[in-house]
C-alpha cells in the first residue's frame, strides 16, 4: 500500500451485465423461442487516470460490447457503468454533455468510421463546433490537430477514400482530440492496418497519452501488442474478465486456463517451427479436436 | 534434383485503371517442390494474393496475366484455355480463401457442396461413392460426426469449422498443391492455431504441397520451409525460412520483423529484437 | 484562412465540383446526352415565350393540317396551330407536373423514411411502413384519373390558394411517389445508422437531428437521385396519359398528352406529324432523364474517383 493517494478512478464497471436478444420476432416472443446472448456477464473493471488498460479478447468475448458501454453507445441491463462517479445510464443534460466531451472512441474500421461524404476538414469542423469553438477559429485549429497527429493540413480537402488506411486512422484520432478528451477508448485501432502502420499508430497513441495526459482503454485481440503498451492487462472471455494484472504477470504466470490457451496459440515463428518439428519426431499424439 | 511441382517465372499481372494499365505483379518468380510448404509474405498491395490467384487463373476481370510462365508439372497454366484450366482447378491445384463465410455457398448444405465437387472431377463416381468420400474428407479435417454434419448449412458452423470445411472441399479430389490465401486472418488466434496444426497434419498425411500466403511473418515461419517476401509487386527477398527469419537481408524484411509485437517471454532471434512501440511512462 | 479568402475558397470549391461534373461528362457520353436532352427540355419550358415561333393557342383555320415546311417546321394541327410552338409550350405542362410531383414525393418520402429509420425496431416504424405499403398499393394512373374524374377539372379554391387542375394532378402524383422514396430512404438509412461514423458522431455528442440530416441523409442520396429521375420520367408519361383522356391539362393549353389525344383522329389519315412529334418529345425527354439520373448518381458519389474502371 503506497503512501500516495491512488489516482482518481475514471471509468468503472461494477458487475455489469448486458444481454442481447437473438431470433427476435413476434412469434418467437410468444412461443418463448428467443435466445439470449450474454455479452457482459458480471463484468467489473476499473480504469484510473493515467493508466493504459489493455483489454484482450477474441471475437465473441464481449469486448466490443464493453467498449460501447464504456462510451455509452449502449447501457447495461444490470450493474453500473460509472465515469468519475456518475452513473452513465442516468446521466442527463450537463453531466451527459461533459461525459461526451471527456470520453472519445477510436474505432477499428478506418473505412467506415469516417463519413465517406464528408471531407476531412468538414468532419473536423463539425467536431470543433461540438466543442464550442467559434467558426472563425476552426480552420486554424483543425490544422493544428492534423499537425499533432502527423498529417499535412492540405489533407483537409480530401475525402476519406482518398486517404490511406493509416491516414484515415490518424484523422479519426484527430477528430477525437478536437473534443479535448481526457479518456480514450481504442477498440482494435490497428487491427485493419498493415503491420508497418500498426507501430506508427501505436506510437502516436502513446505520444498523445504522454503529452496530453490521456488515459487509455486499449482493446485488442492481440495479446502481444497489448502486453507491450499497457500498464495493466485484462483478459476477457465469454463475457467475463478471466484474468487481470500487470503485463509481466499475465504473460509469465497466467492463472486462468483461457489465458494459457491464448498464449499457447500465438504463432512463435522459428521457435514454434522447431517445437512442431520436435513434437512430430517424437510422434506425440495428434492435436486436440476442435472443442466448438 | 526432383522436378518442381510449381514453377512460376517472371509473372506479370496488370489491371486497367482510369489512367492506363497498372502492374500489380511485376515479374515475380517462385517455386514449390513436391511436399514443400512455401510461404509468401507481404502487406496489403504487395501483390501476393494476385499472384496466387494468377496461378489458379482466377484473376478478376478485367485484370490479366501480361507476362511470364506458370509451369505446373511442366505444363504452362498461363497458356491453357478455360476448359483445360477447369480440369486443373480443384483436382490438381486447390485453393482456400480468407473468408469461409463467403467462400461457401450459403444456400446449399456442405454435403451437397462436397458431393458436387467430387463429382465435378470424377463424373463416373456414384452418389454413394461421392458421399463416402465427403464423409472421409470431413473426418480428415477433424469434424466429428461427419455423416450427420453433411446435412448442415454453412451458417450453422463457427468460423473455424467453416474453414475446416473449406479445406475439406479443397482436398476432396486429392490435389497435389494447396494454395491457402490468408486462411486464418479472419479467425481468432486459438482457432488459427488449430487450423495451422491441421494444415501441417495434412501435409504429413497426404504429402500435400502448400503455398501459404499471409501478412504474418511469425505464422509463416511456423509452418513453411521456404519464404518469399513481396512488396509492391516484387519479390524483395526469398530463401529458407530460418535465413529469412533470423538473418533478413532486405530492409523491408527487417522492417516487417521489427514491427511485429512479440510476447516478451519469447525472444525473437534477430538483432533488432524489441518492437518499436516506444517507452511506456510509469 | 482570412475573411477575404473565404469567398475565394467557396468559389474554388464550386469550380472543383463543376470540373468534376465536366470530367464525368467527358468520360460518359450517355450522361452527356441525357444532360443535353434535359437541358433542352427545361430550356424549352422556361423560355417558351421567347423561342416559340408562333402563338400556340390562337386558332388559324386557314393553316390547318399543313405538313412540315419551311414556314411551319413541324407542321400544323387541326386548328392551324404550329406544332413546334405547341411542343415547346407543352414542355411547361409536362415538366411542371413531373418535376414538382417529384419534389413533393422526395420531401415527403425522405422525411417519412428518415422518421421510420430513426424509430427502427419499434412499433412506430412498423405502423409507418405498413401505411406506406398501403399507399404503394394504389395504382398511380388509375388514382389520378379517378380522383380528378370525381373532383372535376375545375380549379379549386382552398383559403387564399387556387389549385388549378395541374396543381391537383401534381399533388396526387407526388403523394403516390412518397412510398417508393420513403422505402429507399428507410432501407438505406437503417443500414447507415449502424455504421461506425454514426456511432462516432454519437460519441462526440452530436444531436439526433444533426446525425439524421447531416450524416445519414447524404449517404442515402445516391439511390434517391436515380429513383427521382426515374419518377420524373414516369411523371411525364402520367401527365401525358391523364391529359390524353382529358382530365389533365385542359384545352387550349398545349400539353404533349393532349396533343396526342387530338392526333387520335388523324393517325391513319396521313397527318403523321400530329402524333409523331409530341410522342417523340415524350420519349426523348423520358430517355434523357433516365440517362441523366444514372450519370448523376455516379458523378455525385465521392468514391467514384478511386479504382473505378473505364466503362
Amino acid at each position: 500500500m503506497t503512501s500516495q493517494r491512488e489516482p482518481e478512478i475514471l471509468l468503472e464497471f461494477v458487475k455489469a451485465r448486458k444481454e442481447f436478444v437473438l431470433d427476435d420476432g413476434l412469434i418467437n416472443r410468444l412461443t418463448g423461442k428467443r435466445r439470449l446472448l450474454r455479452a457482459l456477464d458480471d463484468v467489473s473493471l476499473t480504469v484510473r487516470r493515467g493508466e493504459i488498460v489493455g483489454l484482450v479478447g477474441e471475437s465473441g468475448s464481449g469486448k466490443s460490447t464493453l467498449a460501447q458501454a464504456a462510451v455509452r453507445l449502449l447501457t447495461v441491463d444490470e450493474g453500473y457503468v460509472n465515469y468519475r462517479g456518475e452513473n452513465l445510464a442516468s446521466a442527463r443534460g450537463r453531466a451527459l454533455k461533459d461525459f461526451r466531451r471527456s470520453v472519445q472512441m477510436v474505432f477499428q474500421d478506418t473505412g467506415s468510421s469516417l463519413n465517406p461524404r464528408k471531407t476531412v476538414g468538414r468532419a473536423l469542423d463539425e467536431s470543433l463546433a461540438l466543442r464550442g469553438l467559434a467558426r472563425a477559429r476552426r480552420a486554424e485549429r483543425s490544422n493544428e490537430l492534423l499537425d499533432v497527429v502527423g498529417l499535412n493540413g492540405a489533407l483537409r480537402q480530401r475525402y476519406p477514400h482518398q486517404l490511406s488506411g493509416g491516414q484515415r486512422q490518424r484523422v479519426a484520432i484527430a477528430r477525437c482530440l478536437a473534443l479535448e478528451p481526457e479518456f480514450l477508448v481504442a477498440d482494435e485501432p490497428v487491427a485493419s492496418l498493415d503491420v508497418s502502420l500498426q507501430s506508427q499508430i501505436i506510437k502516436l497513441l502513446l505520444k498523445l497519452r504522454n503529452e496530453l495526459g490521456l488515459t487509455l482503454l486499449f482493446i485488442s485481440h492481440d495479446l502481444a501488442l497489448v502486453s507491450h503498451i499497457s500498464t495493466r492487462v485484462a483478459v476477457m472471455h465469454a463475457g467475463r474478465i478471466v484474468e487481470e494484472g500487470p503485463p509481466e504477470t499475465v504473460l509469465r504466470s497466467p492463472s486462468d486456463p483461457y489465458t494459457r490457451a491464448l498464449l499457447a496459440a500465438i504463432p512463435k515463428g522459428i521457435k514454434g517451427r522447431r517445437a512442431r518439428r520436435e513434437s512430430a519426431l517424437l510422434a506425440v499424439s495428434a492435436p486436440k479436436e476442435a472443442a466448438e | 534434383m526432383t522436378a518442381l511441382l510449381l514453377d512460376v517465372r517472371d509473372l506479370r499481372v496488370s489491371f486497367p485503371m482510369a489512367n492506363g494499365m497498372t502492374e500489380a505483379v511485376r515479374g515475380v518468380s517462385f517455386s514449390v517442390a513436391p511436399g514443400e510448404a512455401i510461404g509468401i509474405v507481404g502487406e496489403s498491395g504487395s501483390g501476393k494474393s494476385v499472384s496466387a490467384l494468377a496461378v489458379m487463373r482466377l484473376v478478376a476481370q478485367p485484370g490479366r496475366i501480361t507476362g511470364g510462365e506458370i509451369l505446373f508439372e511442366g505444363r504452362d497454366l498461363a497458356a491453357l484455355d478455360e476448359k483445360a484450366m477447369r480440369t486443373v482447378r480443384g483436382r490438381h491445384i486447390s485453393m482456400v480463401f480468407q473468408d469461409p463465410l463467403s467462400s461457401l455457398n450459403p444456400a446449399f448444405t456442405i454435403g451437397q457442396q462436397l458431393v458436387d465437387t467430387v463429382r465435378a472431377h470424377r463424373p463416373a463416381a456414384t452418389r454413394e461413392a461421392a458421399r463416402d468420400r465427403a464423409v472421409e474428407v470431413l473426418e480428415l479435417v477433424g469434424i466429428t460426426e461427419a455423416g450427420r454434419r453433411l446435412t448442415s448449412y454453412p451458417h450453422e458452423f463457427s468460423g473455424g469449422m467453416r474453414q475446416r470445411v473449406m479445406i475439406a472441399l479443397a482436398i476432396a479430389c486429392e490435389p497435389k498443391l494447396l494454395i491457402a490465401d490468408e486462411p486464418t486472418t479472419a479467425l481468432d488466434v486459438t482457432i488459427q492455431a488449430q487450423v495451422v496444426a491441421l494444415l501441417w497434419q495434412l501435409r504429413e498425411k497426404l504429402g500435400l504441397s502448400v503455398l501459404f500466403i499471409s501478412h504474418n511473418l511469425d505464422l509463416v515461419a511456423e509452418i513453411c520451409d521456404r519464404v518469399y517476401v513481396m512488396h509492391t509487386g516484387n519479390v524483395v527477398e526469398h530463401g529458407d525460412v530460418e535465413d529469412i527469419f533470423l538473418r533478413p537481408q532486405h530492409s523491408y524484411t527487417r522492417m516487417l520483423q521489427n514491427c511485429i509485437p512479440r510476447i516478451e517471454g519469447v525472444q525473437p532471434w534477430s538483432a533488432a529484437a524489441r518492437s518499436s512501440t516506444g517507452e511506456v511512462a510509469p | 484562412m482570412s475573411v477575404a479568402e473565404r469567398p475565394l475558397a467557396e468559389a474554388s470549391r464550386v469550380m472543383a465540383a463543376l470540373q468534376r461534373i465536366w470530367q464525368g461528362a467527358r468520360l460518359n457520353w450517355a450522361t452527356t446526352t441525357g444532360a443535353v436532352i434535359v437541358l433542352v427540355a427545361v430550356g424549352a419550358a422556361i423560355f417558351a415565350p421567347l423561342i416559340a415561333p408562333y402563338d400556340p393557342i390562337e386558332v388559324a383555320i386557314e393553316n390547318k393540317l399543313l405538313p412540315p415546311s419551311a414556314e411551319f417546321w413541324l407542321g400544323t394541327d387541326h386548328g392551324g396551330r404550329d406544332i413546334l410552338s405547341r411542343v415547346i409550350w407543352g414542355a411547361r405542362a409536362s415538366l411542371t407536373v413531373s418535376l414538382l410531383a417529384v419534389a413533393i414525393g422526395v420531401t415527403g418520402g425522405v422525411l417519412i423514411g428518415l422518421f421510420a429509420a430513426y424509430h427502427s425496431g419499434s412499433w412506430v416504424e412498423q405502423i409507418v411502413m405498413r401505411a406506406i405499403d398501403a399507399i404503394a398499393s394504389i395504382p398511380l394512373l388509375i388514382w389520378a384519373i379517378a380522383i380528378i374524374g370525381i373532383v372535376g377539372v375545375d380549379s379549386v379554391d382552398i383559403g387564399p390558394f387556387t389549385f388549378t387542375n395541374v396543381h391537383k394532378l401534381l399533388i396526387l402524383i407526388g403523394l403516390l411517389y412518397m412510398p417508393t422514396l420513403a422505402r429507399i430512404t428507410h432501407a438505406v438509412a437503417q443500414v447507415e445508422m449502424t455504421s461506425d461514423y454514426v456511432k462516432a458522431r454519437r460519441v462526440q455528442g452530436a444531436g439526433n437531428l444533426a446525425i439524421m440530416f447531416g450524416d445519414v441523409l447524404p449517404n442515402c442520396l445516391s439511390p434517391l437521385i436515380v429513383q427521382a429521375t426515374l419518377l420524373v420520367a414516369i411523371g411525364i408519361v402520367v401527365e401525358a396519359s391523364v391529359s390524353f383522356v382529358g382530365l389533365g391539362v385542359q384545352p387550349p393549353t398545349p400539353s404533349w398528352g393532349s396533343m396526342l389525344a387530338d392526333a387520335r383522329n388523324y393517325v391513319f389519315s396521313g397527318e403523321w406529324w400530329m402524333p409523331v412529334f409530341p410522342g417523340a418529345a415524350i420519349s426523348l425527354t423520358v430517355v434523357g432523364f433516365n440517362l441523366l439520373g444514372d450519370g448523376l448518381r455516379d458523378v455525385l458519389d465521392p468514391r467514384r474517383s478511386t479504382g473505378r474502371l473505364l466503362t
